[in-house]
């Protein structure tokens, strides 16, 4: 068996004229945690819905570990907790009710008393009705739903939807706590800052297409850098054109302040900003959701 | 499965409760009043002859209401397929789509249960409660018969609840397909209802006006015996109304099977067909 716990080659899927995923490829090694981004309709869905044989892709192949969904869709989920990512619930349920009517579709079952732990820990009523339940209780009751049994992977679509802050950062740290147990997680989010903290590696989709694939630390460290330089005396622009590797963002403070974009090296800026009265300089690495955004900007207004 | 069929039962164990207790009651104070009427048979026979032919073909065509089979046709078998039969159309186009519609089914499928037997599961619930809700209507009946000493077994009772539950089938199996089929588990409710009334209407009519036999051929409730079949059974017909049944539901699943799930909101909600198994490289 290989360490690859998803692999996606090539898949189309078409809802009538729509053409939602166009040749995407993927691949998601077992033990990972996979943060897949993109805004609302770029096929984050669509993508997971593909994997668990709830929607059958057009054309192209899809393997989770190493099984095709379409052909031994029961082997694919029975190694696989999932929470949609628009969780509905049956209302006339209690947590508990649901929890025990879940576990008994499964093969496997995880030991009741780790349910209640996890739903302790999540500070959720299992005896109320789901129908009565805030949208951030419904969705820890959609979240503890995807540990009822001992799966290998664990596929979040917008995991921390309707929750509080601290719960947001308790849903992390289980997060974490599944990769620690050598399970893979997949989880879709637009929550970028989130996918930053937990996240081994990123995916980013536009328009159906896998536009970026790449460890997280690497794809911030790789794009561009920002420094944002007050001068002691005004300063035209035309000292940074030609500078090499060097944009200009924004300039202020009748050219006295310039906010600039640098692509890699930064030894011509340097060297630029030798010639002039420089108070203060401050250059700072982007976080995810500007490079998310810039795949975005770069290519239209879809962002 | 087991769990699917419990928890579905369950749901439905007030509608069993409401419907059979109420149509055994209905059943069992039946019997007293076919013992009143026969106190009373020479004025009512006038008052029955009054009535326009058009209107008694809409309550069994050419029955005698003086005999037992023909009282219980008139006043109870030959509506039942209209009353029941709009219950059961709500709960079979529901069976599977109305989740989808509100999106709870996704979390079910995607547990390791193949379609098949969420479906299946879902299914033989609904059937058993049929066949419960027609139980105790005919416990009632068989209590009213008994009770006024009416020379009726419970098997020759059972028998017209027998044809009943054959012609519910029929539109139980049509609201599921239709609903397969259809965008909407409304419209496959409006279409399967639409059809029943249209077959009551045709089959009612075929007694004034011979030249809709032809039409009357292909309408289910031809083939349902209701209170007649208290002197005998047609297997014939109740084996033609089972098969199609069992072939609508088998088309249902075979289309549940191989279609995407659909899901509110997300472009899913179309006339569904199942595509080519296999993926296509």
């Amino acid at each position: 068996m290989s360490d690859i716990a998803i692999k996606i080659e090539n898949v189309h899927k078409f809802y009538g004229k729509v053409h939602a995923l166009r040749g995407l490829n993927l691949e998601v090694k077992q033990g990972e945690i996979f943060g897949f981004l993109g805004p609302n309709g770029a096929g984050k869905t669509t993508t997971i819905r593909c994997m668990l044989d709830l929607l059958r892709p057009s054309s192209g192949e899809i393997r989770v570990f190493d099984i095709d969904p379409q052909r031994s869709p029961q082997a694919v989920k029975d190694k696989v907790g999932y929470l949609p990512g628009d969780l509905k619930l049956e209302g006339d349920f209690t947590a508990r009710d649901f929890f025990k009517h879940i576990r008994k579709l499964r093969a496997s079952k995880r030991a009741w008393k780790d349910i209640l732990k996890l739903a302790e820990r999540l500070d959720l009523d299992l005896d109320r009705k789901i129908k009565t339940l805030s949208q951030g209780n419904k969705q820890k009751v959609g979240l503890i739903q995807c540990f009822l049994s001992d799966v290998h992977l664990i596929l979040l679509d917008e995991p921390t939807l309707g929750l509080d802050p601290l719960m947001k950062q308790e849903i992390l740290n289980i997060i974490r706590e599944q990769k620690e147990e050598g399970k893979t997680v997949f989880f879709s989010s637009h929550i970028l800052s989130e996918v930053q903290k937990v996240a081994d590696r990123v995916g980013i989709i536009r328009k159906g297409r896998l536009v970026e694939i790449a460890n997280t630390a690497d794809l911030i460290g790789r794009s561009l850098t920002r420094a944002t330089v007050q001068f002691d005396e005004a300063v035209s622009p035309a000292a940074f054109e030609g500078v090499s590797n060097v944009d200009i963002l924004r300039v202020n403070d009748n050219n006295h302040a310039y906010t600039l974009q640098i692509r890699g090296e930064m030894n011509g800026l340097i060297k630029a900003l030798a010639e002039y009265p420089v108070l203060d300089l401050e250059i700072t690495k982007p976080s995810l959701e500007e490079v998310f955004l810039n795949y975005y900007e770069d290519n239209g207004s879809e962002a | 499965m087991f769990a699917i069929f419990k928890r579905r039962l369950l749901k439905n164990w007030l509608m069993i409760l409401g419907w059979g207790i109420g149509l055994g009651v209905l059943g069992y104070y039946l019997f007293n009043i076919y013992n009143t009427f026969f106190q009373r048979d020479v004025n009512l026979m006038e008052l029955f002859n009054a009535f326009p032919e058009e209107v008694l073909a809409f309550f069994g065509g050419n029955v005698d209401l003086f005999t037992p089979s023909g009282f219980l046709q008139l006043e109870f078998f030959s509506y039942m397929p209209i009353v029941l039969g709009i219950m059961v159309i709500t709960a079979a186009a529901n069976l599977i789509s109305k989740d989808e519609e509100e999106g709870s089914l996704e979390l079910i499928v995607a547990q390791p249960i193949s379609r098949a037997k969420v479906f299946t599961g879902r299914l033989l619930a609904l059937i058993l409660s049929v066949v419960l809700i027609l139980a105790i209507a005919w416990s009632g009946f068989v209590l009213g018969a008994n009770q006024n000493e009416f020379d009726l077994s419970p098997v020759e009772l059972a028998q017209p609840f027998i044809s009943l539950f054959a012609i519910l089938m029929v539109f139980l199996s049509l609201a599921f397909l239709l609903s397969m089929i259809l965008s909407s588990s409304n419209s496959a409710s409006m279409i399967s209802g639409f059809l029943l009334i249209a077959s009551y209407f045709i089959s009612s009519l075929v007694n004034l006006d011979e030249k809709l036999e032809g039409i009357n051929r292909f309408s289910p409730l031809k083939y349902y015996q209701g209170g007649t079949a208290v002197e005998s059974l047609d297997i014939q017909k109740l084996v033609l109304l089972l098969g199609f049944s069992l072939a609508f539901i088998l088309l249902g699943m075979f289309i549940f099977e191989k279609r995407d799930l659909r899901f509110g909101g997300s472009g899913g909600f179309r006339l569904v067909f199942p595509k080519r198994a296999g993926l296509e490289k």
